[in-house]
């Protein structure tokens, strides 16, 4: 999962916000599965992929966490078989978010 | 309680119980708590370094140059009173007060300046009591933009985690939640204007 610099703080550590679903919190939490992909193909699909750090974490661990599901999507445009999808609220309640920051970690952080 | 403004000696700052006050013969300024009540540890809110330059730069007219400076360049902080590193991560969090509407480019709203008082005012008040209570400053927390307009505060020691989120609604409920990652949990929501610093002792047991 990539994480913006606009997340990132002075230590190189995500906001607890970074975890979050887009376009709104009723679509879900853009992931690559590592099954399909590198850490730096993950990367290097960002828009600048310098302003990004890229983490991981468990699937099975996400599931643990209140009302969160994973589920591959890939997507054609543009193509990625690795783009999968960690759907349920990330607002509410904070333990999502809190739990989310217990079971990350960072792969390649900032250059 | 004080009501007196004394423009070259003490700066009266926005809570009605606390007084800034810089002698002027003195190379530091002293920030001193004054409470309204004896052991009525709830009766005061310490004031922000930022506050008490608001409050500063409101009578600025009144001051030199170098006064000025001093102010904005060489504020200290008495450490008896405050922990330096509590109010250095404090001071850092200032920039979420800048972040304007749409920051992230996902519609993100305008942080309040009341969530993050809240935040910050909570952060100090269990900091103060744990202090209090355990005789030593807890490590500064990680204060950080949240979703929709709320601010997140994070303490972390190397056995434990503990994530405070402070609505932009200060009607609902600040919410937290703090585990070991293994089988230690705690989660609820605070009543700010009770004593939490439990959580902080949980966090370091």
């Amino acid at each position: 999962m990539r994480v913006h610099t606009t997340n990132i703080d002075d230590d190189g550590e995500p906001f607890p916000r970074a975890f979050k679903n887009q376009p709104t919190e009723q679509d879900g939490m853009s992931v690559d599965w590592s099954k399909y992909t590198t850490p730096i193909e993950t990367k290097n699909r960002a828009r600048k992929p310098n302003e990004n750090v890229v983490i991981q974490f468990m699937a099975g661990n996400a599931r643990t966490i209140p009302n969160q599901s994973v589920e591959h999507k890939p997507i054609n445009n543009p193509p990625n078989q690795a783009h999968s999808e960690v759907l349920g609220s990330k607002k509410t309640p904070t333990e999502v978010r809190a739990r989310f920051m217990d079971i990350y970690n960072i792969i390649l952080p900032l250059e | 309680m004080y009501n007196e403004v004394h423009y070259s000696e003490d700066i009266f700052c926005e809570s009605p119980n606390i007084i800034v006050r810089r002698p002027w013969h003195e190379a530091n300024p002293v920030i001193d708590i004054r409470r309204t009540a004896l052991n009525e540890v709830d009766a005061w809110v310490p004031v922000s370094i930022f506050e008490a330059k608001i409050a500063h730069n409101r009578h600025r007219k009144n001051t030199t140059l170098r006064e000025r400076n001093f102010w904005e360049n060489e504020i200290h902080i008495d450490d008896s009173i405050f922990s330096p590193q509590i109010e250095r991560a404090i001071k850092m969090s200032e920039f979420i007060l800048g972040l304007p509407e749409n920051w992230d480019e996902e519609g993100s709203p305008k942080y309040l300046r009341e969530t993050w008082n809240a935040a910050t005012q909570f952060v100090r008040k269990t900091a103060l009591l744990y202090k209090k209570e355990v005789g030593k400053w807890i490590n500064a927390p990680k204060i950080t933009p949240g979703p929709d307009g709320s601010i997140d505060v994070r303490w972390k020691n190397s056995k434990r985690s503990i994530l405070v989120n402070f609505p932009a609604n200060s009607i609902t409920p600040a919410d937290f939640y703090g585990s070991d990652k293994q089988i230690d949990v705690i989660k609820g929501t605070l009543n700010l204007s009770s004593q939490n610093h439990w959580i902080l002792q949980w966090l370091n047991r």
